[in-house]
């Protein structure tokens, strides 16, 4: 539906885009996540039509559209700040796309256009349709309510509105949920999904916010300092980080990363127990903490020093015999070993992730597994 | 949609909208400076056929020419007196009135505000209407301020046309008008002020009025001070409706001011080279007022 | 803040005197405009006349066109602001919200504009609108004031302030630019557009200057033009009129004033950045 072709972007001096490559598949959830300032919300302006590349094409079935405008390409937006216009009510917010895009100039005027027979019946239907949109979101109660008026979630609903009434050919948000709080935003997650299985329509959703990305899409583009770090499913990036960077990003516990070194085909130090891929060198591990599970036979020796208890689980911070930190989640009913107790961690196998120390590329296949 | 690119037809949305003020800027303020900066040069006449360059002439006559130079003391000196003592008046009231808006009960603030707008209502009037209300104030023989004088037991004065007396008489309607102005921008000033810094002050031992006023209240203003002096100043120099309603200048050249002046000279003898050399000098005072408070700004940035 | 009894009411006495000073004119003017000629003119002036004597007005509005100076003034005044906020909204909000090359460069016309003085141009305007032959027309009194700087300036503070998603929505929307800055821009600048009319209004309904140049035709003059006129022409023997007319030309301005006080002294204090 929606393509990238080596996009670049560059603002002065600096360029933030490197080129950018993606597909955004008819029908997909895409995310486009990653940290603040690593260019997801310019891909997403360039996307839009808001933004010109510096170099690259943009492509919506195929076609090149860098000579369209937003309107053109028929792209909907919501906003983090949600763009409602303050001065208008939420019914006027939703029909406003509507009728630039249905009613010719004369039926737009405000006395006039009710006169003229065929802006009789464009007002008919703009409010029948704005009416339904409302419906579908909840809002019917609020439509003649300013913005100001509104709540936070009042207000994403009817910045959703506003780009739902008009079938557009693909959807994009720029974190429309980091304004609201937390239960609010689980529950706006739920409801985003929905939107998208009723509408059909391609969604491209900007988040910094790891869990969003997971949770909603079929596609997570993780990018990192204007390139694209990794794209593909939740699960792929999950498992199989590409790099570690994407490892340290994905992932609702931050990981553990420790820096290796390889001789022989196997890890020096703590790690001995773990066979490497690489015979010599330099390497970093990355270890998760769900996947590492309390074992007293386990090959990771390490002294308890604190554990958090979270209810359904708990993570256990301890420290590896040269005194690095590592943290492991273990679930909540588990006996809890005693601060400065004796530990043994055991890798999920196949849930180590092995890095170039150099360039965080991840390494090989089936990186890091265990030593038989 | 058009043929044109989108990078065109962006070019030619910024063309539209700011083409219209631009070309009016520079129609209008631009050019027109640059002309009257030229024409300050020529003997040039409103209506003739030729002029000729004369180099700094009007320049050197309008500092030589006693009349000329009488425009330019007057205004010298009508700022001199306007300023300090509408800011001073401004200021004293503004303090008094935001006192008075802080003490307790309900009529206080409501007082307050009353004698707010009763202060500012000359700033809302219309000058040459008010101009022609004070000199009936100041009527000779049918004035309200003679006959006061007169039943004091003290003698009265031809306060337009006394030659020792006119521009005084102008300074104080000039005070009169602007009092309310200044007044405004102090109280933003003074409502500004945290009052934790009184607080703090009189945990230093500031507990009197005066010693509020000078440990607290008059720095803090100093920057409000500053802009109300540049406004002060500039509007000054700028006097015109009151000479041209009530004196034109008169009597002999006793209550003339620049741009009383510029106009007389352009537009009633149409000496139009001549009146530009006026409108230059006046125009560099006004710059000069401006600058300084940049500068005077800048220095206060740099030494933060 | 306290202080004590005794100083309280030396101030409260010493405001209470300074306004009356302050209203004094307007008092007097007042008083005369409601008086008889013969009590005008009597050696035993009064504070107050002894019966309210409307026949001024009637004077005012019959034997000079009081009536046609206060229309010309609303004419002048609302064709100025009409056009002012036609030039500067469009100007400011591509300033504000719009990235082009020339940006730099125009806003700094529009800085270096502030610091000119209408008096400056006044020679060259005066001689470009005879060349024109448009002295003496309603042209001359409001084309030279339809560039403000000032509001170009104060409309792109404001517009620099919305934040930028607003305007892309918009544009995704599918409004045109001219469309964002009527239908969105323009709408959200309102509050200070009211306070820029109560600027822009006041300050071209009480001009003298510019009126004095451009016109001699008693037709056309706003109301300062027209007291002037009034008051050359009748010499002092008209003093009751005079003092009417002075009151109905500042009348609407003050009134408004009373009506909307915050609105008024905002705008008003604006004066103080352009004259």
């Amino acid at each position: 539906m929606m393509g990238l072709r080596d996009i670049r972007r560059r603002f002065g001096g600096t360029e933030v885009l490197h080129g950018i490559s993606l597909d955004v598949p008819e029908g997909s959830f895409t995310s486009l996540l990653g940290p603040s300032g690593c260019g997801k919300s310019t891909t997403l302006r360039i996307m839009a039509g808001l933004d010109a590349p510096t170099a690259g094409q943009v492509l919506m079935r195929g076609e090149d559209v860098a000579e369209r405008t937003p309107a053109e390409r028929n792209v909907a937006m919501v906003f983090q700040s949600y763009a409602l216009y303050p001065h208008m009510t939420v019914a006027e917010n939703i029909a406003l796309p509507l009728r630039m895009r249905e009613m010719t100039r004369a039926e737009r005027l405000p006395l006039i256009g009710r006169l003229l027979p065929g802006g009789r019946a464009k007002r008919a239907a703009e409010a029948a349709r704005v009416a339904a949109v409302a419906e579908m979101l909840g809002l019917g109660d609020l439509l003649h309510r300013k913005p100001a008026a509104l709540s936070g979630g009042q207000k994403q609903r009817a910045a959703l509105g506003r780009a739902l009434v008009r079938d557009p050919s693909i959807f994009l948000l720029d974190e429309p949920l980091s304004n609201l709080d937390a239960t609010l935003r689980v529950q706006m997650r739920a409801e985003l999904a929905a939107l998208h299985a009723r509408t059909g329509c391609p969604f491209v959703y900007v988040t910094h916010d790891q869990a969003e990305a997971m949770s909603l899409s079929d596609q997570v583009v993780v990018m990192m300092g204007g390139r694209i770090a990794q794209a593909g499913p939740p699960r792929v990036l999950y498992e199989t980080p590409a790099h570690r960077d994407v490892a340290a990003f994905v992932g609702a516990h931050p990981i553990n990363l420790f820096e290796v070194t390889a001789s022989a085909g196997r890890l020096a130090g703590a790690f001995a127990a773990l066979r490497a891929p690489v015979e010599h060198g330099r390497a970093v591990l990355g270890l998760r903490p769900e996947d590492l599970a309390l074992d007293p036979d386990g090959p990771i020796a390490a002294r308890m020093v604190r554990p958090a208890y979270l209810g359904n689980e708990a993570m256990l911070h301890a420290v590896l015999e040269d005194g690095r930190e590592i943290r492991a989640l273990v679930p909540g009913h588990a006996q809890l070993p005693e601060a400065g107790a004796a530990i043994g961690l055991a890798p999920v196998p196949g849930r180590a992730h092995l890095f170039d120390a150099e360039t965080g590329d991840r390494i090989g296949a089936g990186a890091g597994s265990l030593a038989a | 949609m058009s043929g044109l690119s989108r990078r065109a037809r962006e070019g030619i949305t910024d063309l539209w909208l700011t083409g219209p003020a631009v070309l009016a800027m520079l129609v209008l303020i631009v050019v027109p400076v640059l002309v009257v900066a030229a024409m300050s040069f020529t003997d040039y006449q409103v209506g003739a056929k030729r002029f000729a360059w004369i180099g700094w002439e009007n320049y050197e006559r309008l500092l030589s020419d006693p009349i000329g130079r009488r425009a330019i003391t007057n205004t010298l000196l009508y700022v001199a007196i306007v300023m300090p003592l509408s800011m001073g008046l401004g200021l004293l009231v503004a303090l008094g009135l935001h006192g008075l808006g802080q003490w307790g009960g309900a009529w206080a603030p409501r007082l307050s505000n009353a004698l707010k707008a009763a202060y500012f209502l000359p700033v809302a009037a219309t000058l040459v209407a008010m101009a022609v209300a004070w000199q009936m104030l100041l009527h000779p023989s049918l004035g309200l301020v003679n006959a006061t004088l007169g039943s004091l037991g003290l003698t009265p004065q031809n306060w337009l046309s006394d030659r020792g007396l006119v521009l005084y008489t102008l300074a104080a309607i000039g005070v009169w008008q602007s009092v309310g102005y200044n007044m405004v921008l102090y109280l933003a000033g003074l409502a500004a002020i945290p009052r934790e810094l009184y607080e703090a002050a009189a945990v230093d031992g500031a507990n009197r009025g005066w010693e509020r006023f000078w440990t607290v209240t008059w720095p803090m203003l100093g920057p409000t001070t500053l802009f109300v002096a540049v406004i002060n100043a500039t509007g000054a120099f700028r006097v015109f409706e009151t000479v041209a309603t009530l004196t034109r200048g008169e009597p002999a050249f006793a209550s003339d001011t620049m741009v009383y002046a510029l106009y007389r000279e352009g537009f009633v003898y149409f000496k139009a080279g001549y009146a530009s050399a006026i409108t230059m000098v006046f125009f560099v005072f006004v710059l000069l007022v401006t600058l300084l408070q940049f500068r005077i700004l800048e220095r206060r940035v740099h030494y933060r | 803040m306290r202080g004590s009894a005794l100083g309280r009411a030396v101030t409260l006495m010493a405001l209470l005197v300074g306004a009356g000073f302050v209203l004094l004119p307007f008092f007097w003017m007042l008083s005369i405009s409601l008086k008889p000629a013969d009590e005008i003119f009597a050696p035993e002036i009064a504070l107050l006349p002894s019966r309210l004597e409307w026949s001024n007005y009637w004077v005012a509005f019959t034997e000079v066109e009081l009536a046609r100076f206060l229309m010309n003034g609303a004419i002048v005044c609302l064709g100025i602001l009409f056009f002012q906020i036609l030039f500067a909204v469009p100007c400011a909000y591509a300033l504000a919200q719009r990235h082009f090359r020339a940006r730099t460069l125009i806003f700094g016309l529009v800085l270096a504009g502030l610091l000119v003085p209408f008096h400056v141009t006044a020679i060259p305007l005066f001689l470009g609108l005879a060349e024109l032959r448009l002295l003496n027309t309603y042209t001359a009194l409001i084309v030279p004031f339809v560039a403000s700087v000032f509001g170009i300036f104060l409309f792109r503070q404001f517009f620099a302030q919305l934040p930028r998603d607003l305007f892309d929505a918009a544009r995704v929307d599918g409004l045109s630019e001219t469309a964002i800055v009527w239908r969105i821009a323009f709408p959200l600048a309102l509050p200070a557009a009211s306070a820029f009319a109560i600027f822009s209004v006041t300050a071209h309904w009480n001009d003298l200057f510019w009126p004095l140049i451009a016109t001699t035709d008693v037709s056309l003059a706003t109301p300062p033009r027209g007291i002037v006129y009034f008051k050359d022409e009748e010499a002092g023997a008209q003093l009751g009129p005079l003092m009417a007319a002075a009151a109905v030309v500042t009348a609407p301005l003050v009134i408004a004033f009373l009506l909307m006080q915050r609105r008024f002294t905002e705008g008003i204090a604006m004066r103080g950045l352009k004259g």
